[in-house]
């Protein structure tokens, strides 16, 4: 059970952390605008995040096309959604 | 009768291809490619309609409650940590350990729906229901199917915690665990990005 728990203990620490810098670049206290490098960290963190979740929690580690495929379709909407914000900005 | 066994467990592979390599029911997976095209393409639409009107919906956005989606961010990913250990505690033959993180994954998907009322409850005084804006609707109608995939993932929970095969377990956590994965893709893209 130890042996079966580190690897997933692991996962859940590093999505903690991308969490709080997903918070951190999101600036979720201020209703400022975001800058492009802000945005991009955003979907850079979620994307990771996904990618942990199907890996470790999900399982996928053991089925690496399945993984790939699965982090392309959420990386893909991800960086749809990120590339409007890109190209029509919110004005200031 | 092994023998027969085996080979009907081997066409059953064969059946589903590439699918037999995942873990759980083949189904599942076809369900959780289902359920991120359904969420991608609301997301997808949410963007595009953002388009016609970026100051609107950064106005409309500026009245959801940043730190209240970030607290749920962490219940959820907490929640399916939970899932992962019952499951891995099943694995292992310890079905009552098994059962009480089941049932802390549980109570945090019901800690996760409290937070998402009482932050419907401030939007809703604020005058924000799902007719005041496009950025509303969108937001109403997708974060709503999320919480409500929420209380059928509590429900499955419950179901697997009735009948704890270690293939229910890999199925019902499964489930969880794409709950957990499609809020990582709809928190940033409704509360984040602007």
């Amino acid at each position: 059970m130890a042996k079966k728990a580190r690897p997933l203990l692991t996962a859940w620490a590093a999505l903690m952390a991308l969490s709080l810098v997903l918070a951190f670049a999101g600036d979720v206290i201020h209703p400022s605008r975001l800058g492009v490098a802000m945005m991009l960290a955003v979907v850079l963190a979620a994307v990771v995040k996904a990618h942990l979740v199907l890996r470790s929690y999900l399982g996928l580690r053991a089925a690496p096309g399945a993984l790939a495929g699965f982090t392309s379709a959420v990386s893909i909407t991800l960086a749809v959604v990120v590339a409007s914000f890109l190209i029509f900005p919110t004005p200031h | 009768m092994s023998q027969v066994a085996s080979e009907s467990e081997a066409r059953a592979e064969t059946a589903w291809g590439p699918l037999s390599a995942l873990p759980g029911n083949p189904l599942m997976w076809v369900l959780i490619a289902s359920e991120l095209a359904v969420f991608g393409g609301a997301l997808i639409g949410y963007s595009g309609a953002r388009v016609r009107d970026p100051a609107g919906f950064a106005a409309a956005q500026d009245q959801l409650d940043r730190l209240a989606g970030t607290v749920n961010t962490a219940v959820l990913l907490t929640s399916g940590l939970c899932a992962a250990l019952a499951g891995a505690a099943r694995e292992v033959g310890r079905r009552t350990t098994a059962r009480l993180l089941l049932g802390c994954a549980g109570a945090l998907g019901v800690l996760f729906l409290v937070v998402k009322a009482f932050e419907y409850g401030h939007e809703l005084a604020a005058g924000n229901d799902i007719d005041s804006s496009p950025f509303f609707t969108l937001y109403f109608l997708v974060t709503g199917f999320h919480a409500l995939h929420v209380v059928l993932g509590l429900v499955i929970l419950a179901l697997v915690a009735r009948f704890d095969s270690g293939e229910n377990y890999e199925t019902g956590t499964a489930f969880w665990h794409m709950v957990d994965l499609v809020w990582i893709v709809i928190f940033p893209c409704f509360y984040l990005l602007r």
